[in-house]
């Protein structure tokens, strides 16, 4: 019987652990996973055209532990028919925040095109 | 029931089983966090994540918009390495490159003898002999800081980076771009 139980226990928390790491919080422009989804707060989005046409986006990611963290971010750029724009500087970059602070990211696509943008943000700790 | 060939067969399983482990076949890596971080060179991230810094501190700024002419004429003329390292500075100029003419702000100017000889011609031809002169120049430098701390290394790499506007002969805009990595030894990737 004590087998059972604590194979049941054992099972439970495997599952658990497994949907909090695959845990993905979305929407159409930001999404987030592990740590993220629960403890950054996105407060601010900034959607600005700098040089005349080119889309800027400032995102102000608030950490709400009580310990400092980093994170992955990436920032894509899309036209108005949704096709992804390139960008020779693409890719994930790192970010430290410390507890209970903000840190700004920002982006600026290089193309006149970008209409809209998609922030992923991903554990690094 | 002779339980050797068994005990054989885990043994060699065991054995075998972490020295397997150890080999990693070849792969491709697209991901940033995927790739080698070492502590005292430039990785190919780094390049990408510079030129970011550095690009969005230009378009912030307004200066590109100050020419006359659109695409206004510009020409990369000279970044110096300033490191300990032997590296390319196309690296960096080239995605800045990319990124400067996908804004259709700018046009470089080309670097290839037959394309000027050719466009030499043209102008010769029409009764052109005005030079082709640009209306920006952009230069610059890369240094290299380092750190120890015991066993832990740091180094970091400035990009500097001056648009010159040759009108006036004055920097239009001067940015920096900073990548700092710490450690003691090289991390296969960025997860942490």
């Amino acid at each position: 019987m004590r087998s059972v139980i604590t194979r049941t226990l054992l099972f439970s928390t495997v599952l658990l652990v497994g949907c909090y790491a695959n845990t993905m919080t979305s929407t159409q422009q930001i999404r987030k996973d592990g740590w993220l989804s629960s403890y950054a707060n996105v407060r601010v989005i900034r959607e600005t055209k700098v040089s005349d046409d080119l889309l800027r986006v400032d995102v102000e990611v608030e950490n709400t532990q009580p310990f400092n963290a980093r994170f992955n971010y990436k920032f894509e750029f899309f036209d108005a028919e949704g096709r992804l724009l390139f960008s020779p500087t693409s890719g994930y970059l790192q970010e430290q925040v410390a507890a209970g602070a903000f840190s700004t990211v920002t982006a600026t696509a290089s193309d006149p095109r970008a209409a809209d943008f998609r922030l992923t943000l991903t554990n690094a700790n | 029931m002779n339980t050797k060939p068994l005990l054989s067969v885990a043994f060699l399983t065991l054995f075998f089983a972490p020295i397997s482990g150890c080999n990693q076949p070849a792969r491709v890596v697209t991901d940033n966090r995927d790739k080698i971080v070492s502590i005292d060179q430039i990785d190919v991230q780094d390049w990408s994540n510079a030129a970011d810094q550095v690009l969005q501190q230009l378009f912030a700024s307004g200066a590109l918009d100050a020419a006359p002419i659109k695409p206004a004429r510009i020409e990369v003329t000279r970044v110096v390495n300033d490191t300990t390292q032997r590296i390319d500075t196309d690296l960096l100029t080239q995605k800045i490159k990319i990124a400067l003419q996908q804004s259709g702000k700018v046009a470089f100017a080309s670097s290839d003898a037959r394309a000027n000889e050719v466009a030499d011609y043209r102008d010769f031809k029409a009764g052109d002999d005005a030079p082709r002169l640009p209306f920006f120049v952009i230069n610059g430098k890369i240094l290299e800081i380092r750190a120890t701390a015991g066993s832990t290394k740091q180094s970091s790499f400035i990009f500097q980076l001056n648009l010159v506007n040759t009108a006036e002969s004055i920097d239009a805009w001067s940015g920096e771009a900073e990548v700092t990595k710490q450690g003691t030894r090289n991390a296969k990737n960025s997860r942490g």
